[in-house]
């Protein structure tokens, strides 16, 4: 069937922010199911609320929204633009839960608009537990025994059928929020409230108990004509239990027969059939292979996570092809991506293995349950290409980025390292390495873990031969062997006690360099063309290395997406390879994260799946015969190759030129002591600062520089790394528990410039000019982490001549830096006094939303300075001063507290948040209104519960009779609340738990009889575990939750808004216009 | 474990492990891309004459067990592998295997950039030099060239029955011309009917004493156009045409071809996976099919019979049919074994064609 004439604008929604459960990978769908539709010539609406997105660039859509993503926006978009389809599945389950919305509030039924790929019935069948039960029943297969309920009753009647431990899951959430296993009724009762809570239907299911089945996946497609193809099988190393995106995924299956393989892929094809999707399908199983049984655990009708790996793993663009199948056409009519030649219908085959592992965020929360269930907790993934499964297990966990080479040595004692094993942390695959070290057995570790032998088996393989390294001479065939098996230089360096630099050398010397194989789909039958490599000791590199090509460039990416690393450094190095290729250049990308655009092999000349480590990067440029790289954009993780490389330059080995701001400049704003100094000769002012190497140095530092001050120590113990301390006893915890003082490792202690503004700025720099893009001003204080601020632009508070002092304060520092491309710089300003807090040469967090803003493609122009072009030409038909904005553009950051249990959601200066919003409208209220709709947290009336620090409350007068006249009522704790009766306001008292009386501020929360909470806490680290039990109340309840006076007076202003008028929705470009 | 070559036709001389038995073997050297379903592969009695690369670098991984054999024994003369697995902990041990069923393999070979060298110059005679004292390169190279291509060799005689067997006992009675027969393809049938198992020269005479409803011509090794097969069972083949109800399967496919008046030519490489697309041209659908062929068929115009699948990937006859007789063939495996099931279905609507025809009478 050709290509559908009747439709000509479709709809795409996107999936917001970046969470837990949701991160790059629908950025990267999204993107692909627009460019493939504008290639058939159909126009595209996006509207995503996230703007770190390459989707809601105005060169990936024809119409891009960047406004919340709920009903009402999407119902006002739908109704301006009549779209003549929709297309539901390319923005994961926000998409779709908000497309099944739409359809069935009858919205698309009065606008015509239709569903494209999966029907309304399709998603109820997949997504309604009880109907997708049916579903698999009437196929005649088997899916877990399972009740839905939707009250306790319920459950305690479900329960009589089926024995405990269970599953409890509820319907519609992410990544399974809430769901979890209980052992007895007295969890179940507990599990299944909180999930009744959480789910948006308020319905949860219990279910049958599976752990320690296997779990597989197959990603299928279907076309409209019923034909139906394969694209990939998928195997998890962690057993069921453990939710698939936190789990270890080998692609393909390593451990089924063909038989096996065989039945669960035409089960696969059966399904997809019976819910008629036209477009990609995620079918998972779990497989109990003592006996061969097996449950078809879940089905996701729209491209996911799964999808997005496997396309990466296999190099067939499922979601591209998706799109295509979505209006009409046939997986025949459909171009081979690879081939270039042959068509869509076909099964990609592998002749490598593709290992993926997750990353979590715990580095950065001390106090978390760092344990992985079925529950979500990862923020991304890295993933490793490789021969054999310990070639890419090694390449993978190198990727992870968590300053790991390959399995090190576990200190762990014993009993913990049982239990580890029983009851996996983000440190399993460690922690079976250690317990092989010493001395368990294959089935020993199979049996505690529940993971099957043939990956404990590939491990035992890795261990063993670090016995060897360490024993015998290691000469040119032991090298080979252990580089065979994914060992690092850098390992293999400390088990043979020489450098990773002696390690190169020898392999140089041995001519032990990795070959670079094609990611072709086929296994090398046909021939083909994809621009996609993945390095392996298993084929020899290439004879003669490419003819040198002054115009070839290496982008080095950002790795795993990490909460402070998150989609905005793959959005500059999609614009950089872009950028390049316009130029003339060819745009080499290397990065190890199969969710992102930038690993999409259309985005750059060629790319290459390794991971980002300086032996990596060095293969690939040797490979590449290139001698020219950009770090600028691809965040901590490519900047911090900047010094190696510049090392390596030195040594006349490898003449390596680092493009943009050089390595000694990125130093000068990274050192502490040199960037004071550099201050100082500008006459630039900055906050106090000094360094302590014992306990006692610190405290007499800190009294110096004077409390409050922000601390960090410059070796992390247990991720802990900045905070505020307030007063003596903080600094002697902070000490105690977070920070290793020593001689070799100094604790830094700034002051911390308390209820100051903090604005940030992003500029870029030739050498000549200076633009000064964005002035951010932040709503919160000071001392927030700047990713966890909501910001404004243009500043909301700030005077034309702050604004223009700061920009002057700029241009001296990009100048005095050398910068070439970027720079950010974020200062506090405090009673007309302005202080730069630091410097960044590099692409910041804030690029995309200032580009967005502004309408000018900031990473794009950053690459062409990097190149050697000049911003006065580049800029000539653009205004070279800020535009003049008739609107305000705020950014809004969301965070994970609510997937990860044992978290205070107290903001300070480690950044906590995943993702950010954009909110952007005619008036500071609107845009804040929309900022607040954007992560679903608004309340137009109801009460307000009030406790702030004695410093705050005359400030909260104001508030709380702003609060009264829209109509709230107050309740507050005794001191709040009595400062504020003197001063003429009515409210209610309640009491704080500690006070044992009546009514409590927490039982009012779970009444829901709290709809708004207000806490400036005492920041005094006693003062802060009392606040703990609320504010995680507040998060668990869903309860919007502000903790800065500032925030507050922004929210009066929104609620202004909102009581007086309505949300106008317009296309990015009109904003501008 | 020890060390031992791979020389190739083109001088291509490549050093490598060597597990199984220690013999020297000679072939025509092939790749295949399936990613499971090494046990089917290394017992399916078309590999006869070939030495068989993987293109899956992981082999041995779930161990290997007889039930999932598609015929009484190993059928390939040497095994290349990358990364072989030795102690799967289900089934016996490959290398156990290897050794069992005196196959030579060798491992540790670089099989993407080997399969690379097969995919441009094509198929070639292929020598594994498994215990060299010493390797006189020029001398092997040749003795390889001098060697006849195994495909001069009735190598169908080599894997045919020799004797008339029985199975099962449905309500339909097919003979099959075993020419190499997978057992797959048995297991299929069965489920329709009795199928008489016979070997590839049986005269037509034996045959029509049977009284089939259908005729099925099997799979099986070597060139289609080989003149002990169009003395035998094409002749045969030929004859069956205005009688029964036939249906070809890969090599019976092919001998099909050559008597209806097609002709057959030798693919560069083959076709061996478990991913290939074919498209059915009445109803346009797609189906992913499980092939092992080299040689392929090449269209005629004014023939009783026409084209009815194609390869999606290139163009080559994957299917035809008589145009007026109850008489199909295919170039894929529907029987799968290793691959996918999508074409299954084509023993169910030969069973019943056949049957049907048969009632008619």
């Amino acid at each position: 069937m050709p290509k559908r004439k009747d439709l000509k604008k479709i709809l795409i929604i996107g999936s917001g922010p970046i969470i837990i459960g949701q991160a790059a990978e629908f950025d990267f769908s999204g993107s692909q199911a627009s460019w493939s539709l504008r290639e058939e010539g159909y126009r595209t609406i996006i509207v995503n609320s996230n703007p770190a997105t390459i989707q809601t660039d105005e060169r990936t859509a024809d119409i891009v929204y960047i406004e919340p993503l709920n009903i009402d926006t999407l119902t006002k978009i739908i109704k301006k633009e009549r779209p003549d389809g929709l297309l539901p599945g390319f923005g994961g389950q926000v998409a779709l839960n908000l497309s099944y919305q739409l359809a069935h509030q009858g919205i698309l039924a009065k606008y015509s608009v239709e569903l494209l790929g999966s029907t309304y019935e399709t998603i109820e069948m997949a997504e309604n537990r009880q109907a997708f039960s049916h579903l698999i029943e009437a196929v005649h297969e088997p899916s877990p025994k399972s009740f839905v309920c939707q009250n306790l009753n319920e459950v305690s009647q479900a329960v009589e059928r089926i024995s405990y431990p269970v599953l409890v899951r509820p319907a519609y959430t992410l990544g399974g929020t809430g769901s979890g296993i209980a052992k007895s009724w007295q969890d179940l009762q507990e599990i299944a409230s909180a999930g009744l809570r959480q789910s948006p239907i308020k319905q949860i299911l219990i279910e049958e108990n599976l752990l320690g089945w296997k779990e597989f996946e197959y990603e299928v497609m279907r076309d409209g004509d019923d034909n139906c193809i394969t694209i990939c099988s998928m195997e998890n190393i962690n057993p069921m239990g453990v939710h698939t995106g936190e789990s270890a995924v080998v692609a393909p299956a390593q451990t089924l027969t063909d038989q096996e393989n065989q039945k669960l892929r035409s089960i696969s094809l059966k399904i997809i059939r019976a819910l008629k999707i036209c477009g990609g399908c995620n079918i998972q199983f779990a497989v109990n292979r003592s006996k061969w049984e097996y449950r078809i655990i879940e089905v996701n009708p729209r491209v996911s996570r799964s999808s997005a790996l496997a396309s990466k793993a296999t190099g067939y663009p499922i979601a591209r092809v998706s799109a295509k199948i979505a209006v009409g056409m046939t997986l025949d009519e459909i171009p081979n991506a690879v081939t270039k030649k042959t068509s869509a219908a076909f099964e990609p085959t592998l002749d490598y293995v593709v290992i993926k592992i997750p990353r979590w965020p715990f580095d950065k929360f001390p106090t978390v349950d760092r344990r992985i269930t079925t529950q979500m907790k990862s923020t991304g993934e890295a993933m490793a290409i490789g021969s054999t499964i310990e070639e890419s297990l090694q390449k993978a966990l190198r990727a992870l980025e968590i300053d790991q080479y390959g399995f090190e040595q576990e200190a762990i004692i014993e009993h913990k390292l049982i239990r580890e094993l029983q009851e996996p942390t983000d440190r399993l695959l460690f922690c079976i390495a250690e317990a092989l070290r010493r001395g368990y057995s294959i089935n020993k570790v199979s049996e505690l873990t529940k993971i099957d032998k043939f990956f404990i088996r590939k491990i035992a393989r890795i261990v063993a031969f670090e016995k060897r390294l360490k024993k015998e001479c290691l000469d040119e065939q032991l090298l080979m062997q252990a580089k065979r098996l994914g060992y690092s230089d850098q390992i293999i360096a400390g088990l043979t006690n020489q450098t990773a630099d002696e390690i190169r050398s020898m392999r140089i010397s041995h001519h032990i360099r990795p070959g670079f194989n094609m990611v072709d789909t086929c296994a090398g039958e046909f021939e083909a063309i994809t621009p996609y490599f993945y390095s392996t000791y298993y084929t020899a590199p290439r004879k003669r290395p490419k003819r040198k090509n002054e115009k070839r460039i290496l982008i080095v990416g950002s790795g795993p997406i990490r909460i402070g690393q998150g989609i905005e450094f793959d959005y500059c190095c999609v614009h950089a390879a872009l950028t390049l290729k316009e130029a003339g250049f060819e745009a080499i990308m290397i990065n190890s994260n199969p969710e992102t655009v930038s690993t999409d092999f259309d985005v750059s000349t060629r790319l290459y799946f390794e991971p980002l480590t300086l032996e990596d990067v060095l293969n690939v440029l040797e490979t590449e015969n290139c001698n020219k790289i950009i770090l600028q954009f691809g965040g901590q993780t490519s900047i911090n190759l900047a010094l190696p490389l510049a090392k390596l330059g030195e040594s006349d080995r490898q003449r390596i030129s680092i493009l943009g701001t050089q390595p000694d400049d990125i130093h000068r704003a990274e050192d502490r002591k040199l960037f004071s100094y550099l201050l100082r000769t500008l006459r630039i002012k900055h906050p106090a600062f000094g360094t302590g190497h014992t306990y006692e140095d610190v405290k007499t530092v800190t009294e110096q520089v004077g409390y409050p001050v922000i601390v960090r120590p410059s070796y992390v113990l247990g991720g802990r790394a900045m905070e505020i301390v307030y007063e003596p006893e903080g600094l002697k915890q902070y000490i105690e528990s977070a920070a290793r003082v020593s001689k070799e490792h100094p604790v830094l202690v700034d002051k911390y410039i308390a209820d100051a503004v903090e604005v940030d700025v992003d500029a870029l720099c030739d050498g000549r000019d200076v633009y000064v893009a964005g002035v951010m001003e932040h709503i919160e204080q000071a001392g927030v982490h700047s990713g966890d601020s909501y910001c404004v632009m243009p500043p909301y508070t700030l005077t034309p001549r702050t604004i223009n002092r700061i920009k002057s304060i700029t241009r001296k520092l990009a100048f005095a830096l050398n910068t070439k491309g970027f720079i950010n710089i974020q200062f506090a300003i405090k009673n007309g006094s302005i202080f730069v807090l630091e410097a960044n040469p590099r692409a910041s967090r804030t690029i995309p939303y200032v580009s967005k803003t502004i309408g000018l493609p900031l990473a794009t122009l950053a690459t062409q300075i990097i190149i050697g072009k000049k911003l006065e030409s580049l800029l000539k038909e653009k205004q070279h001063a800020l535009p003049k904005t008739r609107f305000v553009s705020i950014k809004g950051p969301t965070f994970p507290f609510l997937k990860l249990p044992g978290v205070d959601p107290i903001l300070g200066p480690e950044m906590k948040s995943t993702g950010e919003i954009m909110a952007i409208d005619r008036s500071f209220g609107a845009a804040y209104y929309k900022a607040i709709l954007s992560d679903n947290k608004f309340s137009k009336r109801g009460t307000v519960y009030m406790t702030v620090r004695d410093g705050d409350k005359p400030k909260v007068i104001q508030l709380a009779k702003d609060f009264i006249s829209f109509g709230f009522s107050i309740v507050a704790t005794r001191g709040t609340a009595e400062f504020l009766r003197n001063h003429g306001i009515q409210l209610k008292i309640v009491y704080r738990i500690s006070e044992h009386k009546s009514p409590n501020a927490l039982d009012l929360m779970r009444q829901e009889k709290i709809h708004l909470i207000i806490n400036t806490p005492t920041l005094t680290y006693r003062a802060k575990r009392d606040g703990y039990a609320m504010r995680r109340l507040a998060i668990e309840l869903n309860i919007p939750f502000i903790t800065a006076l500032s925030s507050a007076r922004a929210e009066i202003e929104a609620i202004r808004f909102a009581k007086s008028a309505s949300l106008t929705t317009r296309p990015l470009h009109e904003y501008r216009r | 474990m020890s060390t031992a070559f791979l020389i190739l036709e083109d001088g291509t001389l490549i050093k490598a492990k060597h597990a199984g038995v220690e013999k020297d073997v000679f072939g025509e050297i092939v790749f295949n891309t399936s990613m499971s379903g090494y046990e089917e592969a290394f017992t399916d009695p078309s590999y006869s004459g070939q030495i068989l690369l993987m293109t899956y670098p992981l082999i041995g991984n779930y161990g290997i067990r007889k039930k999932n054999f598609e015929s009484s024994k190993v059928q390939i003369r040497g095994l290349i592998l990358k990364e072989p697995d030795f102690s799967a902990y289900r089934g016996m041990h490959l290398d156990k295997f290897l050794d069992l069923s005196a196959v030579s393999c060798l491992y540790n070979i670089d099989t993407r950039t080997l399969t690379l060298k097969i995919r441009k110059h094509g198929t070639m005679k292929a020598m594994i030099v498994a215990r060299p004292s010493k390797i006189d390169y020029k001398a092997l190279l040749q003795r390889i060239k001098q060697m006849p291509h195994p495909d001069t060799e009735n190598l169908v005689s080599h894997v045919s029955c020799t004797r008339k067997i029985i199975h099962g006992r449905g309500p339909g009675r097919f003979v099959l011309i075993d020419c190499g027969v997978k057992r797959s393809i048995l297991k299929q049938l069965i489920k329709y009917g009795t199928v008489i198992q016979l070997p590839f020269d049986t005269d037509i005479k034996t045959i029509d004493r049977l009284k089939p409803d259908g005729i099925v011509v099997s799979n099986g090794p070597g060139n289609p156009a080989h003149e002990a097969i169009m003395s035998t069972t094409a002749k045969t083949v030929e004859k069956l045409i205005d009688k029964y109800p036939i249906f070809g399967i890969c090599l019976g496919h092919q001998i099909l071809g050559l008597v209806l008046g097609f002709k057959t030519y030798k693919l560069t490489f083959g076709h061996r996976g478990s991913n290939h697309a074919v498209k059915h041209l009445r109803s346009q659908k797609i189906h992913i099919t499980s092939q092992n062929h080299g040689y392929a068929l090449r269209a005629k115009k004014n023939l009783d019979a026409e084209v009815t699948w194609v390869n999606v990937n290139d163009g080559t006859i994957e299917g035809i049919r008589h145009l007026n007789r109850p008489v199909f063939s295919v170039q894929f495996h529907p029987e799968a074994a290793p691959g996918p099931r999508d074409t299954e279905f084509l023993f169910r609507e030969f069973s019943e064609l056949a049957i049907c025809q048969s009632a008619k009478i």
